[in-house]
């Protein structure tokens, strides 16, 4: 059964049919997929992508060619998403465009270190598996854009997944709605998206201005902080940042990207001068006045630790770095700030990153400098996605407190793993990691 | 007499449905912020935490974070732990999804500030078909 229990999507569809004519218009081929004459895969995509244009107020659909796809982690699926997937692939469902594919709850070449009981693997298998039969590229990994999936400036895209989302819109110029994991399924298997949102120009321009004071932002860590302060004011309109004048690197942008879409709906900003769609601030705001005007400055940036940085105590049972997972300069970072240093015995040190990212990390030594120091190198996954039996069986004796330096980790721990954080700087955490206190 | 007010929406998701009001003023996350088989709001941060969400009206501006959260809101939907209806200021296509797949009622309010209107524990009842709201003052 595709929808368990209630067939959702059946009784919505024709709950709208008869409007269907006057306010959602779609082609033939786009009937066709509809009418199930396109197969089973085309045409629970065209349902959904109807519920959804509808409930939106799209006119009209809009041809994708490029998705990106969350709920590959039995975590984050949960029973909905595994009963989805496994339903589409059993019958016979294929993308029809290039889909990728997000984390997973474990790390495909290296199962036994992280320690997911048999039940929880062969579940996560199944669901990978059912992925791989519907034709996704297994990319895992939550920033495709950094590991070759790069879309152009204007191609409309369908992507789930907060910094990728965030990421593709404002600093590449692509479009893409935030997509939850039944709409972005819904355009891998039609090629086609509902328009509305951020596919349409208008949805774009900001309004809400932000004076950035603040200096030295090239870090993961000030990246982090600064887009998290700012998204949460991005329910009230696209955010226009100005006054950046140094270099933020892509990896620092991912960090940027991710920790704007924790604290809010942010689906897309604009940086003057550095953004596609911001090369003036007048750009940026579509030549209007901004709704509201901000400032971040030192402050703000401090409100934005001080509301993260909840952990009590000072011990440190687990130093977590990688959300976004981390990229090739990152872990670089990490090296250099660890060579020559020993992680105490009380400590599980953890990065993570894609595996294609591991493999270079691996062929530039850094995986053998790390694991010298006591670091675990942990692909395909991150924290938020282990199941959360499993956190209790890691390190010596389970896992209760957490370092990090990952904003959007930092936001989530609390509510996937119940512990509360020390959020601080690459520096504080390798601290943390060696003397197995944080101070 | 207990004070009645009525407030217009558009029905996103359809439904009616009735319950007592829970009010956030910051917008909320599924993924990470509440557990789908106790209901209990986990996210730390918020000012609904520890709240049960079963059964309640959830009166917030819109979704932020995860894009998980469609398929928590699912399969909340399946399990008979999901809120009886949302009602939001701002649309984010990822709840709106969840909500849709889920069955649970949505509505979009623009005419006025829901968050201001309806109070925690008010009684609020949505007409499915018209979009109408109506509250009962506690």
């Amino acid at each position: 059964m595709f929808c368990p229990q209630s067939h959702g999507f059946i009784n919505y569809v024709s709950f709208y049919f008869e409007r269907l004519a006057i306010i959602l218009f779609l082609t033939d081929e786009e009937k066709r997929m509809l009418d199930g004459e396109m197969g089973y895969g085309a045409q629970k995509g065209m349902e959904l992508n109807v519920g959804l244009g509808e409930a939106m107020g799209a006119e009209r659909m809009v041809k994708v060619d490029s998705c990106h796809l969350g709920g590959l982690s039995i975590r984050s699926a949960e029973d909905a998403g595994f009963d989805f997937y496994t339903e589409l692939s059993d019958r016979g469902a294929k993308f029809r465009i290039c889909t990728t594919t997000n984390l997973v709850s474990g790390d495909l070449e290296n199962w036994s270190v992280l320690g997911l009981a048999a039940d929880e693997r062969e579940r996560q298998d199944k669901l990978i598996n059912a992925f791989d039969r519907m034709g996704a590229l297994k990319t895992i990994t939550c920033t495709p854009y950094l590991q070759g999936h790069l879309p152009r400036f204007g191609q409309h895209c369908s992507w789930m997944e907060t910094s990728a989302i965030a990421f593709i819109n404002s600093i590449l110029g692509a479009r893409t709605n935030r997509e939850g994991g039944p709409a972005a399924v819904a355009a891998g298997l039609t090629g086609r998206a509902p328009e509305f949102g951020l596919h349409l120009d208008d949805n774009r321009v900001g309004s809400v201005l932000v004076h950035v004071t603040m200096k030295k932002m090239a870090s993961l860590f000030e990246a982090g902080n600064l887009g998290y302060w700012f998204g949460k004011y991005s329910a009230q309109g696209n955010i226009v940042l100005d006054g950046i004048d140094e270099f933020i690197n892509n990896d620092y942008m991912a960090q940027l990207c991710g920790s704007a879409a924790t604290s809010g709906p942010t689906g897309i900003f604009h940086i003057v001068g550095i953004t596609p769609e911001a090369p003036t601030l007048e750009v940026a705001l579509g030549g209007k006045k901004p709704v509201l005007e901000l400032e971040y400055g030192e402050k703000e940036r401090q409100e934005a630790i001080d509301y993260l940085n909840i952990g009590k105590g000072d011990e440190v049972d687990w130093v977590y770095m990688g959300c976004p997972v981390l990229q090739l300069n990152d872990i670089r970072e990490v090296v250099v700030a660890i060579e020559g240093k020993r992680v105490h015995p009380n400590v599980m040190f953890w990065i993570t990153t894609s595996s294609s990212t591991k493999m270079l990390a691996k062929r530039a030594g850094y995986v053998e400098i790390l694991e010298k120091a006591g670091v675990t190198v942990v692909a395909d996954t991150c924290a938020c996605l282990l199941p959360l039996a499993h956190l209790q069986r890691m390190g010596k004796k389970g896992i209760h407190s957490v370092v990090t330096n990952s904003t959007k980790q930092a936001h989530l721990i609390p509510g996937c793993c119940y512990m509360e954080p020390h959020y601080g700087d690459l520096d504080k955490c390798i601290e943390a990691a060696v003397t197995g206190k944080w101070r | 007499m207990d004070e009645v007010i009525t407030i217009n929406g558009k029905i996103i998701s359809k439904g009616s449905a009735k319950g007592s009001a829970l009010v956030c003023p910051v917008s909320v996350s599924f993924y990470g912020g509440i557990n789908c088989d106790t209901a209990l709001v986990t996210d730390i941060h918020s000012p609904m935490y520890n709240e049960n969400v079963t059964g309640k009206i959830m009166v917030f501006p819109t979704g932020k974070s995860s894009t998980g959260t469609s398929w928590i809101l699912y399969t909340m939907g399946n399990r008979g732990t999901a809120p009886a209806a949302i009602i939001n200021t701002e649309l984010d296509p990822i709840l709106v999804m969840g909500a849709i797949c889920g069955n649970v009622p949505m509505v979009h309010v623009t005419e006025v500030n829901p968050m201001e209107v309806i109070s925690p524990g008010d009684l609020v009842e949505i007409n499915g078909e018209s979009g109408v709201i109506t509250i009962t003052k506690k």
